[in-house]
């Protein structure tokens, strides 16, 4: 017998009656294209016969990695790891999996001939490149190019590993590239690490919707967002390094989202020359960041800034802003339920080069010119200074709701957007301060730790 | 006697469908299979299969039904049967899919005529596969299957297998990895078992339902009182027994076929909401809804408990969460009175996968559907517009 079962690991339609079984292996045949002898089919032989007959009807299966593929994602079960061989494989259809305990592994994430690439450049269906649902997965080694929509989608589920894949659309920064490289959303104990995301329209690496986070050495280059937290509780963002994208790392919330965004850290990251044009289709919520931005949070609470090294970014180093300047389209019908401002926010030990020189957006280059002159540049932090009235106490916040600017020499600039910038300031008396410090995210063995 | 009146009924049909049917082939019955058992050919199911004579034959203990507004899926024609054990019955639910027992059998095939191709709204002129109480189709020689959708409530819930037709047309194979079909110069794409999940699961356990089987999808209450609607039938087969009075039940929109918007213009605007709304909950409301797969969008469009969301959620002056290049460069899923100003309408018009809405079951723009939600939009006043928004950014 020289036929090779389809699909080893995980056979694709388990039976115990040897009847069907024959039926299925010649139905699997006829799936794969090999020539059969209709009659086969309908005979009720033995599993041996139907081998044999399927043995003799060819010499070899050949079995596209796409369709190979698609066959063990659709019969995946705990415990699968489904290896996806070296080579460049063009895949028409979004390959969807809803399984539990899976890894998908490639035989490594680079553009050399060992490498695993799934080109969706051909792509005809499907709004994503890798679409998953489930939990205790695991994707690693391998690339996804060129996606027409998303390029790794994970939902509705925990325990969830993303680790040395590259999502690149290769034709560089175009508004018509896929929104997402790296796409988990609705997760729980989530580690996204040693990625590469190039070339989204909206953000690289984008974690919405998560509790229990860590993001670490991470490289995002050419979005518009680089790497993106959003509505995400508990989330550690490390040792990555993201450089010319239009934003570099952002912290968001966004109305309407039962889930609502707050404790991450943002350390011990490369942050630098974000300057890339914006190139998000108008409308989505990135289309309101301005080329230039290094880590932005908006309207996110308990915030931690610290110990990166964030240089060159033209707008300002780290943007600390509220809905209500994020130029986001309906900004204003917010529900009531929805805390639009930002509040204990924690920048400090970061090492900043000069920024700021050229702000992305024509109001805030205005607002630069009228403050520090023709030449000058904002200060590595820029804030719109709005607050909530309805907090304040005797005109400030809470101690433990501050913003804190405790880093060595750096200003920050309150912009003071609320009132157009008339009161715009660069005083630093009410923020000279420090927050209780976040704990870390323990992942436990998730994390190898 | 009674052969002069068959001979007669021959005549009849004859004028109205294009072929005489004699029912010579034994009757079947649908078959029961266990999750680790499911057959290879969908003819072992005997819910829907060629008879020796060539002619396609449903089981005796099928029941055909429709649904007032259906998904559309590239203008293909669809056939829609279920089949419940002897003895059981389905419970009522008002909003979700009627509860149907362990044993229950749903098929849907998709088929079209080579006549009709390229394939258009024209195409759903064609009559129906099965005479009302047929088991054996009249369909012509140009019927051309695609694939047959088995949904199965076992023990362990609904399970979905689609099932490929062959190109003579003879059998249908389970193809748990779905397919890509041309009819003509156009794709057409059978979704894999997974793909079906994605519409018809909810919830965080993705537990697959039907998406069909619901009261108002079923009900219908304008039509001649002589056809039952298709929950009436059920009834009549003694598969459900309705706990409410049938009057009280609020049918969707029968799909109405209007040709464009200059004849939707006719219509009042109650009518044209009704029917849109009707639309928008049978093609996007099985995700996009507090528990479907959409929900990431807090984007509602089914229609049952719009009370219960704020209009926004309904896409009224809502901006998108992650729509990507999906927006088309608009700002709101739906910009009142403005259909060429709305994300909504755009996603509808849109081919390309990563931006157009649903993003699965159709490769073509559904114009009539799209005409008439942008003749919703479009009777629809107010503005989105963000007054006294801060000019922080651009």
């Amino acid at each position: 017998m020289t036929v090779v079962p389809f699909n080893e690991q995980t056979p694709s339609v388990q039976n115990t009656r040897s009847g069907h079984r024959a039926l299925r292996l010649c139905a699997l045949s006829c799936l794969l294209g090999t020539t059969l002898i209709l009659g086969a089919c309908g005979d009720s032989t033995t599993a041996t016969d139907a081998a044999n007959n399927t043995a003799d009807s060819t010499t070899q299966v050949e079995v596209s990695v796409e369709e190979r593929l698609r066959q063990q994602l659709a019969t995946a079960k705990a415990g699968d790891i489904i290896n996806i061989p070296a080579g460049t494989h063009s895949i028409a259809r979004s390959l969807v999996m809803n399984a539990n305990g899976v890894t998908i592994r490639g035989a490594g994430s680079g553009r050399g001939e060992n490498d695993t690439v799934l080109s969706f450049k051909n792509q005809l269906v499907g709004a994503e490149g890798l679409l998953l649902a489930g939990s205790d997965l695991t994707v690693e080694n391998l690339a996804i190019e060129d996606a027409k929509g998303d390029g790794l989608k994970i939902t509705d589920g925990s325990n969830i590993i993303i680790r040395s894949v590259r999502a690149e659309w290769t034709n560089g920064p175009d508004t018509k590239n896929g929104a997402y490289g790296i796409y988990p959303v609705q997760t729980e104990n989530l580690l996204v690490e040693d990625n590469v995301a190039i070339g989204a329209s909206d953000a690289g690496i984008y974690v919405g919707q998560s509790k229990n986070i860590v993001v670490r050495n991470n490289i995002a280059r050419d979005n518009v967002a680089g790497i993106e937290i959003e509505n995400s509780t508990n989330a550690d963002v490390y040792d990555n390094l993201t450089e010319n994208n239009t934003g570099g790392i952002l912290v968001f919330n966004m109305p309407d989202i039962p889930l609502k965004g707050t404790r991450t850290r943002v350390y011990n990251n490369d942050v630098r020359t974000n300057n890339l044009a914006n190139f998000a289709a108008p409308g989505t919520p990135v289309a309101g960041v301005p080329a230039g931005t290094g880590v932005i949070v908006n309207s996110n609470d308990e915030v931690e800034i610290f110990d990166n090294r964030i240089s060159g970014n033209a707008t300002a180093n780290v943007i600390i802003s509220s809905y209500f300047s994020a130029n986001y389209s309906g900004r204003l019908k917010v529900a009531p339920e929805f805390d639009p401002y930002p509040e204990s926010i924690y920048v400090y030990g970061n090492t900043f080069a000069p920024g700021g020189n050229k702000p992305g957006f024509p109001e805030l280059d205005a607002l630069r010119v009228a403050v520090f002159g023709a030449d000058g540049s904002f200060p590595d932090v820029l804030w719109d200074g709005a607050l909530n009235p309805e907090i304040l106490t005797d005109g400030v916040l809470t101690a433990n709701q501050r913003i804190c600017i405790n880093n060595g020499d750096a200003q920050m600039l309150n912009a003071d957007s609320l009132n157009g910038g008339a009161g715009a300031n660069m005083n630093m008396d009410s923020h000279r301060c420090d927050l209780p410090k976040l704990p870390p995210i323990d992942l436990g063995a998730l994390a190898g730790g | 006697m009674i052969k002069t009146i068959s001979s007669l009924l021959c005549i009849v049909l004859l004028s109205g469908v294009a072929a005489c049917v004699q029912n010579s082939a034994p009757e079947l019955q649908v078959q029961r299979f266990s999750a680790d058992n499911y057959p290879t050919l969908l003819s072992e199911w005997q819910v829907l299969q060629k008879n020796p004579e060539g002619q396609l034959q449903r089981a005796s203990d099928t029941l055909i039904y429709d649904l007032n507004t259906p998904l559309f899926a590239d203008y293909t024609l669809k056939l829609r049967t279920i089949s419940l054990p002897a003895g059981t019955k389905a419970n009522y639910s008002e909003h979700g899919s009627l509860d149907f027992p362990v044993g229950t059998v749903i098929s849907k095939t998709f088929y079209y005529d080579t006549r009709d191709v390229p394939l258009s709204q024209a195409a759903s002129a064609r009559p129906a596969l099965f005479t009302p109480d047929a088991t054996t189709s009249a369909a012509p020689d140009s019927i051309r299957l695609l694939e047959t959708r088995v949904l199965i409530r076992d023990t362990s819930g609904w399970q979905a297998l689609p099932y490929v037709w062959d190109d003579d047309q003879r059998d249908a194979k389970l193809s748990i990895t779905g397919a890509l079909k041309t009819i003509g110069e156009n794709i057409y794409v059978v979704p894999s078992k997974d793909e079906c999940a994605s519409c018809h699961a909810v919830g965080r356990e993705k537990v697959l339902h039907p998406i069909g089987p619901k009261a108002r999808h079923l009900h219908r209450t304008n039509q001649a009182q002589t056809t039952p609607s298709s929950l009436q039938a059920l009834v009549a087969r003694g598969w459900l027994t309705l706990p409410v009075a049938i009057d009280t039940i609020r049918p969707n929109a029968v799909w109405a076929n209007h040709t464009g918007r200059a004849e939707l213009s006719a219509e009042d605007d109650a009518t044209i909401e009704h029917h849109a709304r009707s639309y928008l909950d049978a093609n996007c409301g099985h995700c996009h809804n507090p528990q479907g797969s959409a929900d990431t969008s807090q984007l509602f469009l089914d229609y049952t408990s719009e009370s219960s969301y704020g209009s926004r959620n309904w896409g009224l002056c809502k901006p998108p969460i992650a729509a990507g290049k999906g927006t088309g460069g608009n700002l709101f899923s739906i910009m009142p009175g403005m259909p060429d100003q709305s994300i909504l309408t755009y996603r509808m018009r849109s081919t390309d996968p990563g931006a157009m809405m649903p993003e699965a079951g159709r490769t073509r723009v559904h114009t009539e559907g799209v005409a008439l939600v942008e003749e919703w939009i479009s009777r629809q006043s107010g503005t989105c517009d963000a007054q006294g928004s801060i000019a922080f950014g651009s």
